[in-house]
C-alpha cells in the first residue's frame, strides 16, 4: 500500500507537464519502485491519470495489479478485461487493475533483468514458450513466477488435462484455442481444388502461392505453427518442409495482423490463424465460405494460456482468490466467449451457437514445457536464417 | 545593441548547451546504455560480438567468406552472396534510386507549375510519413495486390496482371511512397530558390534549354536532391515493419534481425547489429556532409515564373501529366483504398467502422484506448515536438554553417537519431526512462508527455537541420556583412535577415518534423505504457482485428487530422509573409 499511496501524493504534487516522472528512494526495502509512475484505472479520464493511482483513495481496498496482453483488455471486437474487472470487484472488496505493456511478458522479464522490481501481482496470458523463456532468462536466480496451492482452486480438478503445460504447476491454464488454417473456399473453387488435407498438400502446385503465415519471430501464432511443423516432421525434417513451402510461394509476413489483412484482401486463399474464426465472421455477417477451418492431417495445435502469480507479490491471497474466480465454470464460459476462445475447464457451459462456430481438431498437438526447454531459440534461429537466405 | 551583444555572447551558447543537454539525456544516454552491450563481453571491453557478426556469412555474405578465405572471391565470381547487410544496402540503394526518380519530377511540378490547389498539394507531401506500416500495407495490398486496383485495371484492358506483392519491387515502391515526397519537397524548395536571371543569362549566351538546365539548374539542385537521397537511403536501410508486411521474411533486412534478437533477449547480437548499422549510416552521413560543405547555392532574388499545368498540349505538359498519373497511382490510390476500406463492410457501404470509433469514445473503460484522447495527445505531442525540434534544428543548422574545428563531426553526430536503430532507441528508453536510472540511491523514472515530446523532438529535428543547412549556406555573405557593419548583432542578423531567407526550408523541415511526431510508434508505445498518453498510431494498432474496418477508420482519422494540421502549419508560415 505504501508505494501506491506515496505515488498518489507525488503525482498530485507534480501535476502539469511533469506528470509521469518520479523520484523514489531505493533504500526503503527495495520493492517499492513503480513501473513508470503511470497506472490507470477504470473511471479515470484521459490525460490526467499519469503519476497518480486512483481508485485506491479509500485506502482500505487492496489493489490487485494483473499483467496481461493487449487484446485481452482492449480488442476491437470483444475482450473479457472490462467485464472480468467489474465482476471481480462486485464480489470482492478489492480493485482489479489491468496492466498491458507493449511487449507482454518480455516487459516483465526485462524489468527483472535490469534489476527493477516487477510491481505486478499476477500475469494472465502465459504460453508454454513464454514460461520457458522466463525460466531460461532467470536461470540461477529467483524465478519470475511462483505456484499456488491447487487445493485452493476449487475448480482445478476440471481443468482439461491436455491443457496443462507447466510441470511445476505455477501456470494454471485459463483458456485455449486451436491454431488452424483459415481457408477461403471461394478462391479454391475458382482454382478448382478442394481444401488441403495434409501438410504435404500445402507444398503441391494446387496450393501454389496459397498460404500466408504470421512471422514466428514476431507472432506467437506463427511460432506455434512452426512448432506444429516440428512436431509433424521432426527436428530434422521441418526445415526441408519449410524449404518446400516457401518454394511453393508460402509467404511469412510481419505479424498476425498484416497476414490476416492480406488474406482478407484476397491475396492468398489460406492463412494461419485460429479455429474460432467463424465466431468473428458470424458477428460481422461475412460469407462463411471465406472462413473455412482447416486442420491438416486432422491435427490442431493447442494455443494454451495460463496465469501465475509473480514471485514476490505482496497480494498472494488476493491473487489466489482471483485465480479461483477465473476458473469458476460460469466465469470460464464468459471469458471464453468474450475472448473468442475455449474454456480451460470441462464444466463450463457454452451456448450452442458459440459451440457450433468453434471447431476442434481430431488430434490435439502441443509442445509442453519439457519439449520446449532449451530448444526454442535454436529452432527459431535456424528456421529464420534459412528463410531469410532463401 | 548592448542587449544584442549579451544575447550573442550568452544566448546562443546557452541555447546550444540546452540543445546538447536534451540530446544527451533523451538520446545519447539511453542509446549508450544499450549499445555498450555490443562491445562488452562478460564485463570486459571486447570486439568479439562485432567480429562474430562480421565473420558470419549469413550477415555479411561474401565479405565474411573472403575474410576466412580470400580465394572465394575468385572461385564464386561473380555470384557473390550478399548476406543480410549486403541485401539491406542493396534494397536501400534501389529504394533511393526509385525515390529520386519519382521525387525530382514532383519537385519540378511543385516548383515550376501553377495549378489549383498547388499549395495544398505541397502541404500534403509529408502525409505518407505519418502512415503506420500496417496502413500502408493495407493500402498497397488493395492497390497492387492480386485483386488490387492496378491488376483489376490491367484485367479490364485485357493485359497480363502483375504479381507484385512479396517481391523486392513492392518494397522499393513502398519506400518510395514514404520517401519520394520528402525528396520532392526538399528539392522543390531549392528549385524555387533558383534565380531566373541565371538561366536567362545562360540562354542569352546561346545555351539550349537542356544545356541551361544541366549546367545551371542541376548544380543548384544537387545538394537538395542528395540530402533527400541520403535520408531516403538511411530510412530504407533501417526499414523493418513495412519490409516484413509487404515483402515477407525472405526479404528480411538487418533491422528485422535486431528486433528478432531483442525478442529472444539476445542483446549482444542485437546491439552488435545495431552498432554496425549505425556506423554504416554515420559514415555515409559524414561523407555526404563533406560534399555538402563544398556546395554554395545562391538564393533567389527573382524566382522564375510558374507555368500553368493545364492548357494546350505540349510535349512538356504531356510528360508532366503522365508523371502526375503515375504519382496518383502510387500515392493517391493506396490512400484512397484505405478510405474505401474504412467505409466497406461484408455487405457493401457502411459507416459502422466510424460508429465503432464513436462508441469507443463513449463507452470504453478507462484502461482502453479512446479515439479522441489519441487525437488530442497526438496533436499536443506534435506541437510540443515542433516547439523543441524547430529551434534545435535551426540552431544546429547555424552551427553547421559556421567554420570551426570538428564541425563535420558535430554535424554527423547531430544526424545520429536517424542512424540508430529504432529498436535500440526503444530499448534504451525502456531501460533508462521507464525502468528508471539510479542516481545516489534514488531511482528516477521518466514517462508520460514530457518524455514522449522529448523523444519525438529528438527524432524530428534532423529534418529541420537538413532542410535549413543548404539554404543557410546559400545566403549571400555580403548581406550579412553589411548588416553587421551597420551595427546589427549576430543574433539580430540571424533573426531578421537569415531566417526569413530560409523560411521555405524551415517550413519543409517543420512539416516533416511534425509528421515524424504524429507517426512515431515505437518510443511512444514504450513511454506511454500503462498510461493514457497513447497516440493515433497506437490506437490504430489496438484496433487491428479480424475486420480491417476499425483500424482503417482510425487510420483515416489520422490522415484527416494530420492533413489539416499540415495545411495549417504551411498557411501559418505563409501568413507571416514568410512562405514561398
Amino acid at each position: 500500500m505504501d508505494r501506491r499511496r506515496f505515488l498518489t501524493t507525488a503525482g498530485a504534487g507534480a501535476a502539469g507537464l511533469l506528470t509521469g516522472c518520479s523520484v523514489e528512494s531505493t533504500d526503503s526495502g527495495g520493492t517499492d519502485t513503480d513501473a513508470a509512475g503511470t497506472t490507470t484505472d477504470s473511471g479515470t479520464d484521459s490525460g490526467t491519470a499519469e503519476g497518480t493511482v486512483t481508485g485506491t483513495a479509500s485506502g482500505e481496498q487492496p489493489t490487485l495489479r494483473v499483467g496481461t496482453y493487449g487484446s485481452f483488455v482492449d480488442a476491437p471486437s470483444t475482450s473479457p478485461g472490462g467485464w472480468l474487472k467489474e465482476q471481480f470487484e462486485s464480489e470482492f472488496d478489492a480493485t482489479l487493475e489491468w496492466f498491458a505493456p507493449d511487449g507482454g511478458m518480455n516487459y516483465f522479464l526485462q524489468r527483472r533483468q535490469q534489476g527493477v522490481t516487477i510491481d505486478t501481482d499476477l500475469y494472465l496470458g502465459l504460453t508454454p514458450e513464454t514460461l520457458v523463456q522466463a525460466d531460461t532468462a532467470t536461470e540461477g536466480g529467483d524465478p519470475l513466477f511462483t505456484s499456488v496451492d491447487s487445493g485452493a482452486l476449487s475448480n482445478a480438478n476440471n481443468i482439461v488435462d491436455d491443457y496443462r503445460f507447466d510441470p511445476q504447476e505455477r501456470a494454471i491454464p485459463f483458456g485455449a484455442s486451436y491454431i488452424s488454417l483459415v481457408i477461403n473456399q471461394n478462391t479454391l473453387d475458382e482454382r478448382g481444388v478442394s481444401q488441403p488435407e495434409t501438410f504435404d498438400d500445402l507444398t503441391t502446385s494446387d496450393y501454389e502461392d496459397g498460404l500466408l503465415v504470421p512471422n514466428p519471430q514476431n507472432s506467437e501464432t506463427g511460432l506455434e505453427f512452426m512448432f506444429w511443423t516440428i512436431d509433424h516432421f521432426g527436428e530434422d525434417g521441418y526445415l526441408d518442409y519449410w524449404s518446400d513451402l516457401v518454394a511453393n510461394g508460402t509467404e511469412i509476413v510481419q505479424d498476425w495482423g498484416s497476414a490476416y489483412a492480406a488474406y482478407s484482401e484476397g491475396e492468398a486463399p489460406m492463412v494461419v490463424s485460429y479455429s474460432t474464426d467463424q465466431v468473428y465472421a458470424d458477428q460481422s455477417g461475412a460469407d462463411m465460405a471465406e472462413h473455412q477451418i482447416g486442420f491438416p492431417n486432422g491435427e490442431g495445435y493447442a494455443y494454451l494460456e495460463g496465469m501465475a502469480p509473480f514471485a514476490g507479490t505482496d497480494r498472494s491471497e488476493l491473487a489466489v482468490e482471483f485465480m479461483n474466480f477465473v476458473l469458476r465454470p460460469e466465469i470460464q464460459a464468459e471469458i471464453a466467449q468474450r475472448n473468442v476462445a475455449l474454456p480451460a475447464v470441462d464444466n463450463a457451459d457454452l451456448p450452442a451457437d458459440f459451440d457450433d462456430l468453434v471447431y476442434e481438431p481430431d488430434e490435439i498437438v502441443n509442445f509442453g514445457y519439457d519439449d520446449l526447454l532449451g530448444n526454442v531459440d535454436g529452432w527459431l534461429e535456424e528456421w529464420s536464417q534459412q528463410i531469410a537466405s532463401q | 545593441m548592448r542587449t544584442g551583444r549579451l544575447v550573442d555572447r550568452v544566448g546562443v551558447p546557452l541555447f546550444a548547451v540546452a540543445t546538447l543537454a536534451i540530446l544527451a539525456v533523451t538520446f545519447f544516454y539511453p542509446v549508450g546504455i544499450v549499445l555498450v552491450e555490443a562491445v562488452v563481453v562478460d564485463g570486459r571491453l571486447s570486439p568479439a560480438t562485432i567480429l562474430d557478426i562480421v565473420r558470419s556469412e549469413f550477415f555479411f555474405g561474401i565479405v565474411a567468406a573472403a575474410l576466412d578465405d580470400p580465394g572465394v572471391l575468385v572461385d564464386s565470381f561473380p555470384d557473390y552472396p550478399l548476406g543480410l547487410f549486403g541485401f539491406t544496402a542493396y534494397q536501400a540503394l534501389l529504394s533511393t534510386i526509385a525515390s529520386v526518380l519519382l521525387g525530382v519530377p514532383g519537385a519540378y511540378v511543385l516548383a515550376r507549375f501553377e495549378f489549383p490547389g498547388r499549395r495544398t498539394v505541397r502541404s500534403l507531401t509529408a502525409l505518407p510519413f505519418v502512415m503506420p506500416s500496417i496502413m500502408v500495407a493495407i493500402g498497397f495490398v488493395a492497390t497492387f495486390g492480386d485483386n488490387g486496383v492496378l491488376n483489376d485495371a490491367l484485367r479490364a484492358l485485357g493485359l497480363p496482371t502483375l504479381d507484385l506483392l512479396y517481391t523486392l519491387q513492392i518494397i522499393v515502391l513502398a519506400h518510395a511512397f514514404y520517401d519520394a515526397p520528402l525528396i520532392a519537397r526538399i528539392t522543390a524548395a531549392a528549385w524555387e530558390g533558383v534565380d531566373a536571371s541565371v538561366t536567362e543569362t545562360a540562354r542569352s549566351l546561346g545555351a539550349s534549354p537542356l544545356r541551361a538546365f544541366r549546367d545551371v539548374i542541376v548544380p543548384q539542385l544537387l545538394p537538395a536532391i542528395l540530402t533527400g537521397a541520403l535520408l531516403t537511403f538511411i530510412f530504407s536501410f533501417m526499414s523493418f515493419a513495412i519490409v516484413l508486411a509487404l515483402g515477407g521474411l525472405e526479404l528480411a533486412t538487418v533491422e528485422v534481425w535486431v528486433y528478432h534478437r531483442v525478442n529472444q533477449l539476445d542483446y549482444a547480437t542485437a546491439t552488435g547489429l545495431a552498432t554496425l548499422e549505425m556506423m554504416f549510416s554515420l559514415a555515409l552521413t559524414y561523407g555526404y556532409l563533406r560534399y555538402e560543405a563544398r556546395q554554395r547555392a545562391s538564393s533567389a532574388t527573382r524566382p522564375a515564373p510558374r507555368r500553368d499545368l493545364f492548357g494546350s498540349v505540349t510535349p512538356t505538359r504531356l510528360a508532366v501529366w503522365a508523371y502526375c498519373g503515375i504519382a496518383a497511382l502510387i500515392f493517391v490510390v493506396p490512400i484512397a483504398s484505405m478510405l474505401l476500406a474504412s467505409v466497406t463492410g461484408p455487405n457493401g457501404f457502411t459507416l459502422e467502422n466510424y460508429a465503432f470509433l464513436v462508441e469507443r469514445q463513449a463507452d470504453a473503460y478507462g484502461f482502453q484506448v479512446k479515439p479522441l484522447t489519441a487525437i488530442t495527445n497526438s496533436l499536443v505531442y506534435g506541437v510540443g515536438s515542433l516547439a523543441i525540434a524547430v529551434p534545435m534544428g535551426v540552431l544546429l543548422a547555424v552551427i553547421s554553417t559556421r567554420e570551426f574545428t570538428g564541425r563535420k563531426l558535430v554535424d554527423t553526430l547531430a544526424m545520429a537519431p536517424f542512424a540508430v536503430s529504432g529498436v535500440v532507441v526503444g530499448l534504451g528508453l525502456l531501460r533508462g526512462f521507464v525502468f528508471g536510472t539510479e542516481v545516489f540511491g534514488y531511482r528516477i523514472t521518466i514517462a508520460g508527455p514530457i518524455a514522449i515530446i522529448a523523444a519525438h523532438a529528438v527524432g524530428a529535428y534532423p529534418f529541420v537541420t537538413r532542410n535549413v543547412v543548404p539554404a543557410l549556406a546559400g545566403i549571400d555573405g555580403t548581406i550579412v556583412e553589411s548588416a553587421r557593419s551597420l551595427g546589427a548583432s549576430r543574433t539580430r542578423v540571424l533573426l531578421d535577415i537569415e531566417l526569413p531567407l530560409v523560411i521555405p526550408g524551415v517550413l519543409a523541415g517543420a512539416a516533416f518534423a511534425f509528421a515524424i511526431s504524429i507517426g512515431e510508434f515505437d518510443s511512444t508505445v514504450i513511454l506511454a505504457t500503462g498510461g493514457s498518453g497513447y497516440t493515433m498510431p497506437v490506437a490504430i494498432e489496438r484496433f487491428i482485428g479480424r475486420r480491417l474496418g476499425p483500424a482503417t477508420a482510425m487510420g483515416c482519422v489520422l490522415l484527416a487530422v494530420t492533413a489539416i494540421s499540415f495545411v495549417v502549419i504551411d498557411r501559418l508560415g505563409e501568413g507571416r509573409g514568410l512562405g514561398g
